[in-house]
C-alpha cells in the first residue's frame, strides 16, 4: 500500500465514523422530541385524570 | 549412575532451556508486576497479562501448547485462549462495560458524539504513519486502533487482523490507557487558553428512562445495519446497557458489571500476556508498536480537543474544550482528567458528568473504527 492509498483509507475511516456518529446524533434528538412529547401527553392526561 | 541421573534431571529441567529472550521476558514480566501492585497502574489488567506473560516464558511448561495428535492435551491457556482466538471475551467484556455505563449525559448532550469521532483522529495518523515504515495494512490497522484508547476493541481487531501482534499491541493500549493522567494534560493545557479551561458547563437535562432503553436499540441497529463487522461489539454493549435500564433485569444486570467481567478480565489478561513470548515480542516491530500507540493516543486526543474548541465557538462559550479530550473512550479515566484540568482552572468548574457524553461516545466511535478497519482489511 502506497502513500496515498494509506491517506485515503484514513480519510475514510474519519469519514465513516464521523457519518455514523452524525446520523446517531439526528436519530437521539428526533427520538428525544418524540419521546418528550409522548411524556407530556401521558402527564397531561394524567393530570387530567385526577382532576375529576 | 547417581551422577547421570542428576545430570540427566538437571538437563532435562527448565533452567537448562532457558533462553536470554526468556530471561528477558521474565523481567519485563517482573517490571509489570511492580507497576502493577507498587504503582496501581490499571492492576485489574496488568497484573493477569503479566502473569500470563511470566507462565508462558518458563521454558516446557508448554502451557500455550496446542493439542497435539495422540496423548499430548494442550496447554490450560491455550484452551482459555480460544476465548480471545474466537473474539469472545472482548465482547464480554463489552457487555459488562454497558451494565457499568450510564449513557444519559450522551442522550443529554448528543452534540458530544462529534467529540467522540473527532477523538479517533490518532487511529488514521498512525495508520499513514504505520504504512509508511512498512507494517501491512492489516497490521497497520490493529495498532492505529490503539488510538481509540479501548482495550477490548484493540483485542477484537487485532485478533482478526494482525493475530502475531496480538501481545504488544495489548500491552501498549492498557499501559497507554493507565498513563492517560499523565500523557493527556500537557496536551489539553498546550490546545486550550486559561479562559477556556475555566468554561463553566450548564447542568445536563434530566434523561428519561424510555429514552436510554430507545438509546440501546437505536445503536444496535443504526450501527449494526451500516457496519455488520462491528456487531458483536456493539451487540453486546447495548445488550448490557439494556439490561441496566430496562430495570427488569438488575440480577442479570449485576451479574455482568461483576461477576462476569471479572472473571472474563482473568482468562483474557492471563491468556493475551501468555502471547507474549520472547522469540516473537523482543522484535524491533515491539518499539514501532509502542511508539506508534503513544502517537495514535496523542493525536486522538487533539482531534477530540479541536472538536472541543469549534464546538466552544459555535455554542459561544458554553462547552469547556477539556471535555474533548475524553472522547478517547478509556471510560472512565480520561474523564475524570477532564475534570481535574477544568478544576485547577477554576475550583468551582464540575466537568465529570459533561466529559462523560464525549467519554462513552469514543466507546461507540472506537468500535465503529474497528469496524470500519476490519471491512477494509478483514479477510
Amino acid at each position: 500500500m502506497n502513500f496515498g492509498e494509506s491517506l485515503l483509507s484514513a480519510v475514510f475511516v474519519v469519514l465513516v465514523v464521523f457519518s455514523v456518529l452524525v446520523i446517531l446524533w439526528g436519530l437521539i434528538r428526533i427520538f428525544s422530541v418524540l419521546i418528550g412529547a409522548i411524556e407530556d401527553r401521558g402527564k397531561s392526561a394524567g393530570d387530567g385524570g385526577s382532576g375529576v | 549412575m547417581f551422577l547421570d541421573s542428576i545430570k540427566n534431571i538437571i538437563f532435562g529441567s527448565g533452567f537448562a532451556a532457558l533462553t536470554w529472550q526468556s530471561l528477558v521476558m521474565l523481567c519485563v514480566a517482573g517490571v509489570l508486576i511492580y507497576l502493577a501492585i507498587a504503582k496501581k497502574f490499571e492492576p485489574l489488567l496488568l497484573l493477569p497479562i503479566a502473569f500470563g506473560m511470566l507462565l508462558a516464558n518458563l521454558p516446557l511448561a508448554d502451557l500455550m501448547a496446542e493439542p497435539g495428535t495422540g496423548d499430548a492435551p494442550g496447554g490450560l491457556l491455550w484452551y482459555l485462549y480460544q476465548g480471545v482466538h474466537l473474539g469472545i471475551y472482548p465482547s464480554l467484556i463489552f457487555m459488562g462495560v454497558g451494565a457499568m455505563t450510564d449513557f444519559g449525559p450522551l442522550i443529554a448532550r448528543p452534540s458530544s458524539l462529534l467529540m467522540g469521532a473527532g477523538a479517533q483522529f490518532g487511529i488514521a495518523i498512525a495508520f499513514i504513519i504505520a504504512i509508511a515504515i512498512g507494517f501491512t495494512p492489516q497490521e497497520a490497522g490493529s495498532i492505529a486502533i490503539i488510538g481509540g484508547a479501548d482495550g477490548p476493541t484493540a483485542i477484537y481487531l487485532t485478533t482478526r487482523l494482525a493475530p502475531h501482534l496480538l501481545a504488544p499491541i495489548a500491552i501498549a493500549a492498557y499501559s497507554y490507557m493507565a498513563l492517560i493522567p499523565l500523557i493527556q494534560p500537557p496536551i489539553m493545557r498546550l490546545l486550550t487558553t486559561e479562559k477556556e479551561r475555566q468554561i463553566k458547563m450548564e447542568q445536563l437535562r434530566p434523561v428519561s428512562k424510555l429514552e436510554k432503553v430507545c438509546f440501546s436499540v437505536i445503536v444496535t441497529v443504526l450501527c449494526i445495519l451500516l457496519l455488520p463487522s462491528v456487531a458483536p461489539l456493539i451487540g453486546m454493549l447495548m445488550l448490557g446497557n439494556l439490561f441496566r435500564e430496562s430495570g427488569v433485569a438488575a440480577r442479570l444486570s449485576d451479574t455482568v458489571q461483576n461477576a462476569l467481567i471479572n472473571i472474563v478480565t482473568i482468562f483474557l489478561g492471563t491468556t493475551v500476556g501468555a502471547t507474549a513470548v520472547g522469540e516473537n515480542f523482543l522484535a524491533p516491530k515491539t518499539l514501532g508498536i509502542i511508539a506508534l500507540g503513544l502517537i495514535a493516543f496523542m493525536f486522538s486526543t487533539v482531534g477530540g480537543l479541536i472538536i472541543g474548541k469549534v464546538m466552544c465557538v459555535l455554542t459561544k462559550g458554553k462547552i469547556n474544550p477539556l471535555i474533548g479530550s475524553a472522547g478517547v473512550s478509556a471510560v472512565p479515566m480520561a474523564a475524570r482528567v477532564s475534570q481535574v484540568e477544568g478544576q485547577k482552572a477554576n475550583a468551582k468548574n464540575y466537568l465529570l458528568m459533561h466529559a462523560m457524553g464525549p467519554n462513552v461516545a469514543g466507546v461507540i466511535g472506537s468500535a465503529v473504527a474497528a469496524g470500519t478497519l476490519l471491512s477494509l482489511f478483514g479477510s
